[in-house]
């Protein structure tokens, strides 16, 4: 029998433990030193993915713990992590990036960590009677055995004096007795866990600050005097499963922070109120830190991640997938039939029936009205594809650094063009000969979303050459909807430009008469989208010259309100 | 035999700094009492006891009425009454009257009176009975309401045996398997008095490293400028 199949049962139980309803794949239970290897968990006893929600125990370290007969709290404990603590990739991530103004990144997952660990413990020991400190006892043997107990940092033995004050075990039961001020450090995080372990941010906060003191400021530092029970990591494909993540809840108003302590121990028993941050976005570079803090993505994955990042804030405001509507029909009477027996008695006519023969003969004499349909007449409506230039110089901001409005309302239009069956072609625009195009009107999404996020962060000069591409555009195809976005001087967009031509040699053109043929071409209306405090006479002029060829003109205050317009032009031109 | 006679002297003033109090030796009773049995006495305790929304009800006539009761239960024959009213004034005017309320419902339920009651002889033969309890049941109880809301009481069990232990302990009730040393040990890891004092150990524990940080940091900038 295979080390799978000899677990099964245990694997079952561990799972009533929590519930009947529990629903998990069998573990995988590795014990050759070479995959161990492989999978990075040799001095790990089991880890937990949170994205594939899958087990996977090293039974070779197991054994040499000499905790073999504790593989069902160990499995139980893990299950815990499904069920309870954290209980889904989402809320490892809201914690881990709660205290990332404690602790650098691998502290603060360390500590999350713990922290969940601490929470399915107790649930286990008090709730379900499992012998969880028997595992610590015999963790504790095996290293006095190897004599690393001695090396056992003063965190561990917080740690475990917490588990102690927990149970009620007597002091020295899990680690060798504790000073005073762990003593007292241990009694006051016990009464923590307690206390808000229904409210788990106040619950990380208040044990942040207690652990502080014991942990180092980076991982340079971070030892483990024994081994955890496991580790609780984000798994394959973590990043599908991050939805949610962009905005902030309400709990994580009160983040702690290394540089200034807030009184949070005070306010036990009394409850600490939070400020309400529900739904306000996060920062982009807390979402990218946080992913790559808790492996959910790599450093390569983070335009991926961003592209996510934005489509989350962006979807509230998109159009939902349009519906194919009947269309709108009247019956027309179209006279009568027979009606025969077999038929439907709902579609007997009896007043036409009297009408036939006074003397109602089935079959004969019945009558069934016979209606048709009159199919209307709907002209479809066929979306505007979108052609969106996006200021992208050093004034708009890196999207992948601060919250970009501009890029939210241009996620909003696109995915909304895409939904209807629009074409979009995206430009990034910037400095002089700064300008990322997508291969002309696409749908491929990633393409175009791709090119949105792409940041320059130069001078301002828009790129009337990618305007050129209308040349070739098919007489035949949709109107289009040029819009630009900016926040400085326009006037490049009706100036003169310099552009090379087939020979390679640099040819100047009036950006004006390169607009109009577009426009002509494109059959284009367009929208300029602006938010520029003191306008000069350059762009008052420009403005003017291109309300003459079609194009609206919107000046905002402040981005934010961008995303209004966004939702107002999408459900407009894309809506059903 | 000891007199206790303390109340309302400066000892109360010192309450909000959350300072222990020097409380009297509990006696030693040979009455025990389970912890299953206290627990479920805190937790089947009346509603109209610890609904907070009756807590109108429990006015100076009220508390005075509920304390005499429990005295006689115990004692057998009528408190005085002079003292007992000018404790049911000053608890109104201390304390939250419901939270002493709830002391009372406690040593008054089913389970817990008969423990109580065994316990007086072991009282009486190192106090005098009447002031000893009101001294101790006030103390006890103003310390407690200071540090633990009722919102508290009634969400965590773990507040609920703090004031049990606590209360079981003026009368010098053991805990049905648990030695002295264990039952003051738990009492000790219970004590929200003593967490009070802890947390504010810890306080400055933690503004101090973090002052320290901040000004080393400055140091090093400085440094750095010039």
């Amino acid at each position: 029998m295979s080390s799978q199949q000899s677990y099964t049962t245990t694997w079952e139980m561990a799972k009533l433990t929590w519930s009947k309803y529990v629903r998990l794949q069998d573990p995988i239970i590795l014990e050759d030193e070479g995959v161990l290897k492989k999978e990075a968990m040799l001095d790990e006893l089991a880890r937990f993915g949170l994205a594939n929600l899958r087990v996977v125990v090293n039974l070779a370290e197991i054994k040499k713990e000499g905790l073999e007969d504790h593989v069902d709290t160990i499995l139980a404990h893990e299950v815990g992590h499904h069920v309870l603590a954290p209980g889904n990739l989402v809320t490892l991530a809201r914690l881990v990036n709660y205290l990332s103004g404690m602790f650098e990144a691998n502290v603060a997952g360390y500590v999350v960590n713990i922290f969940t660990d601490l929470l399915v413990n107790d649930f286990l020991f008090m709730q379900r009677g499992l012998p969880v400190d028997e595992v610590y006892k015999k963790l504790k043997a095996a290293a006095i055995k190897r004599g690393t107990i001695i090396i056992a940092d003063q965190f561990w033995s917080l740690y475990m004096r917490i588990y102690e004050v927990l149970w009620r075990l007597p002091a020295g039961t899990l680690t060798p007795p504790a000073n005073a001020s762990i003593d007292r450090d241990a009694k006051i995080a016990a009464r923590v866990l307690r206390t808000y372990s229904k409210r788990w941010f106040t619950c990380l906060k208040n044990l942040a600050y207690i652990f502080k003191t014991y942990l180092p400021v980076d991982s340079t530092g971070l030892q483990y005097g024994l081994p955890l029970i496991d580790k609780v990591v984000a798994g394959n494909d973590a990043l599908d499963k991050i939805g949610g993540f962009a905005t902030l809840s309400d709990e994580e108003g009160d983040k702690p922070n290394a540089r200034q302590y807030d009184g949070a121990l005070s306010g036990k028993d009394k409850g600490v109120a939070s400020h309400g941050v529900t739904n306000q976005p996060r920062m982009p570079t807390d979402y990218l830190n946080t992913l790559i803090n808790i492996g959910a993505i790599t450093d390569n994955e983070r335009i991926r991640a961003l592209i996510q990042y934005y489509t989350e804030l962006a979807m509230p405001h998109v159009i939902p997938f349009p519906t194919i509507d009947r269309p709108t029909s009247e019956p027309i009477n179209e006279g009568s039939d027979v009606w025969t027996v077999g038929e439907e008695m709902t579609d007997l006519d009896l007043f036409e029936s009297i009408k036939e023969s006074p003397v109602i003969i089935p079959g004969i004499t019945t009558r069934k009205l016979v209606t048709g349909e009159d199919k209307g007449f709907e002209q479809q409506k066929v979306p505007v594809d979108i052609d969106i230039y996006q200021d992208t110089s050093g004034s708009m901001g890196d999207p992948a650094s601060s919250l970009s409005y501009t890029t939210i309302a241009a996620f909003i239009i696109v995915i909304s063009a895409l939904r209807a069956g629009a074409s979009v072609q995206a430009t990034s625009w910037s400095g002089p000969d700064q300008a990322v195009s997508t291969s002309g009107f696409s749908r491929n999404k990633e393409e175009i979303l791709k090119t949105i996020l792409f940041y320059h962060g130069d001078g301002t000069q828009f790129p009337c050459q990618v305007l050129e591409r209308y040349d070739k555009r098919p007489r035949n195809a949709p109107p289009v909807h040029i819009i630009v976005t900016s926040d400085d001087d326009i006037s490049s967009m009706i100036s003169d430009y310099e552009v090379k031509n087939k020979a390679g040699i640099l040819e100047k053109k009036n950006g004006l008469e390169t607009m109009k043929k577009a426009v002509e071409r494109g059959k284009a209306k367009g929208s300029l989208l602006l938010c520029i405090s003191t306008m000069n006479d350059g762009t008052k002029n420009t403005i003017t010259t291109l309300q003459k060829i079609g194009f609206d003109f919107y000046n905002v205050f402040e981005w934010k309100q961008i995303i209004a317009w966004a939702r107002a032009f999408s459900k407009k031109h894309f809506g059903s | 035999m000891e007199t206790n006679h303390r109340l309302g002297k400066g000892v109360l003033k010192k309450t909000f700094r959350l300072v222990i109090p020097i409380m009297n030796t509990p006696p030693q009773s040979p009455a025990i009492l389970a912890r299953r049995m206290f627990m479920k006495a805190m937790n089947e305790l009346p509603r109209v006891i610890v609904n907070q929304e009756n807590v109108a009800r429990f006015t100076q006539d009220a508390v005075y009425a509920i304390f005499c009761d429990l005295l006689e239960d115990l004692l057998e024959k009528p408190p005085p009454r002079g003292p007992v009213k000018e404790l049911a004034e000053r608890i109104v005017a201390k304390l939250n009257p419901q939270m002493f309320v709830i002391a009372l419902g406690f040593l008054e339920s089913s389970t817990v009176f008969p423990a109580v009651k065994q316990a007086i002889p072991a009282v009486q033969a190192r106090f005098n009975v009447i002031e000893y309890l009101m001294e101790e049941l006030f103390t006890t109880t103003l310390y407690y309401s200071t540090v633990v809301t009722m919102e508290a009481f009634i969400a965590s069990q773990d507040r609920k045996e703090e004031f049990a232990r606590k209360l079981l302990k003026i009368f010098g009730i053991g805990i049905d398997g648990e030695t002295q040393a264990e039952s003051t040990a738990t009492l000790e890891n219970l004590d929200s008095v003593e967490m009070s004092k802890l947390s504010s150990e810890l306080e400055v524990v933690i503004r101090k490293q973090i002052e320290d940080r901040l000004a080393a940091e400055e140091a090093a900038a400085k440094e750095t400028r010039e």
